[in-house]
């Protein structure tokens, strides 16, 4: 899957008030989705083991698109991905989901 | 020409569908208008869970092996040898390749392939440990610990997800136990290493198992994500930067989905087959079904969901055939017993929707875990219930 706009409004804190909404330039358009991780329910690996295994088999200009369901864990990955020293390329929210694209 | 549902793989996610869905279509597979076709390598069907317990000397090797064919219904057409070995999986023309060099079409496939274990991630990794994950490495595990008077035990997990994800926890409990029963427990320090923060993936079953671990003086280093093992130096390496000696390394191996999902491009990068977590069927191929750890679902890898999988796959393929007999879905429920010592243990049971609450550990759950193993060749793999 290809995503083939340049430049999105990004809402850096989905619970934050539209003044605080920061817009950022992220190039997407050679960003390719590798895999879906729809991890609203959790599971025995915990969202972390989960993505871990799938973060690893990522190769350059890959993401991995996480959903998940709660603020909780959203925080919990991205304090995760700041100490791998991975890249929170693009977060959102789909109806009361959370959406994180993770590169490397 | 009869409907052909074929089961590609054996143990105990093959089996336990293959018998569930010989019983919602009994008719039609008597009057000959459906056949249940099961693919395996072997006749050999060995009961994973039980090999934990063999290497701590709790279960006895026999108990954990039978031939697939006394345990799969006899109106269930069984091929294993090179008639059964699967060399490839043909989604787009609904057939799989058998190593007899036969194409044998389907009407439905079910995948129930498994997993394997990827040990050349890790050099050095098998040489140096051993492991409850394979029948001949527990065996050696046992020898291993009755020769052992004490010094540094490691367990570690290299890569989630796993199967049997509990089982590392068990491991470590057990061995604690088992030292203090055999009066070395203060001759020796237990490292339990796992790949993310704390000690188990769920919350709720951390918190719980980390008092427990805290009681039982067991160390605990985590993020560990194990890079390689010096067998000589008996050294074991993590991304983190640490470096750890061990007398004695329990490892928990590298997991994939079975060669044949990668050689059949149908499966991501590390084999698991992309699977609807509702509906259990292949995306984009409504006439192949998932189930067991052959799923890239978020679920555990453990025997207790092949089985509640098996009624979602079996009802629904039963449907598709008769008519009217309902649609189910699978709520991602899971069931484990989880061994704390050598003669006690607790449970979690959960869903997508469900959060466990393990009850303190005591003799009547050990009991229970026991129980379930031995009902496994009788009720569970012949899915009498």
């Amino acid at each position: 899957m290809k995503l083939s706009f340049l430049c999105i409004l990004l809402n850096e804190s989905l619970k934050a008030k539209s003044s605080n909404i920061i817009q950022r330039c992220v190039n997407l358009s050679s960003i390719k989705i590798y895999k879906e991780l729809d991890l609203t329910s959790s599971s025995c690996a915990g969202p972390i083991g989960e993505l871990s295994s799938v973060v690893d088999e990522l190769n350059p200009g890959e993401a991995v698109k996480v959903i998940l369901g709660d603020e909780a864990t959203v925080k919990d990955i991205k304090t995760w991905i700041s100490r791998r020293k991975l890249k929170l390329i693009q977060e959102s929210k789909e109806g009361n989901k959370f959406v994180l694209l993770v590169g490397k | 020409m009869p409907k052909r549902i074929i089961i590609a793989g054996g143990n105990i996610a093959g089996t336990i569908v293959a018998n569930r869905l010989v019983q919602k279509l009994k008719d039609e597979v008597e009057k000959s208008d459906v056949e249940i076709v099961v693919l395996n390598n072997t006749n050999k069907h060995y009961y994973l869970p039980g090999q934990l317990l063999m290497a701590y000397g709790l279960e006895s090797p026999e108990a954990l092996v039978k031939d697939e064919s006394e345990l799969l219904d006899p109106r269930i057409k069984f091929l294993y040898g090179d008639k059964g070995t699967i060399t490839k999986i043909d989604v787009n023309n609904h057939s799989v390749q058998t190593k007899d060099g036969v194409t044998h079409n389907y009407d439905y496939l079910v995948i129930a392939t498994g997993v394997e274990y990827s040990w050349e991630e890790i050099p050095g990794y098998k040489e140096a440990s051993v492991t409850p994950y394979e029948f001949d490495s527990a065996l050696k595990m046992r020898e291993e610990l009755e020769r052992f008077q004490g010094g540094t035990i490691v367990v570690n997990t290299a890569k989630l997800p796993h199967r049997c994800p509990v089982a590392p926890l068990e491991a470590t409990l057990i061995l604690d136990d088992y030292l203090r029963k055999r009066g070395i427990r203060d001759k020796t320090k237990i490292i339990y290493t796992y790949p993310v923060q704390g000690v188990f993936g769920r919350p709720i079953t951390n918190k719980f198992m980390l008092r427990l671990f805290e009681e039982r003086g067991i160390e605990v280093h985590s993020p560990f994500n194990v890079t390689q093992v010096s067998p000589g130096d008996k050294i074991i390496e993590s991304q983190e930067g640490e470096k750890i000696k061990f007398d004695l390394l329990i490892s928990i191996p590298p997991n994939m989905g079975a060669k044949v999902i990668g050689d059949s491009g149908i499966g991501d990068r590390r084999r698991w087959v992309p699977t609807d977590k509702f509906t259990l069927r292949m995306k984009d191929h409504s006439d192949v079904y998932v189930l067991g750890d052959a799923t890239d679902l978020p679920v555990s890898k453990a025997g207790s969901t092949a089985d509640f999988e098996s009624y979602v796959v079996a009802q629904n393929i039963a449907n598709e055939i008769k008519g009217n007999l309902g649609i189910k879905y699978y709520g991602g429920d899971v069931f484990c017993y989880i061994a704390t010592g050598t003669d006690q243990g607790t449970y979690i049971r959960f869903s997508y929707t469900m959060n466990e609450s393990p009850p303190p550990p005591s003799y009547v759950h050990w009991w229970g875990k026991v129980m379930y193993n031995k009902l496994y060749w009788t009720v569970t793999a012949k899915a009498t219930v």
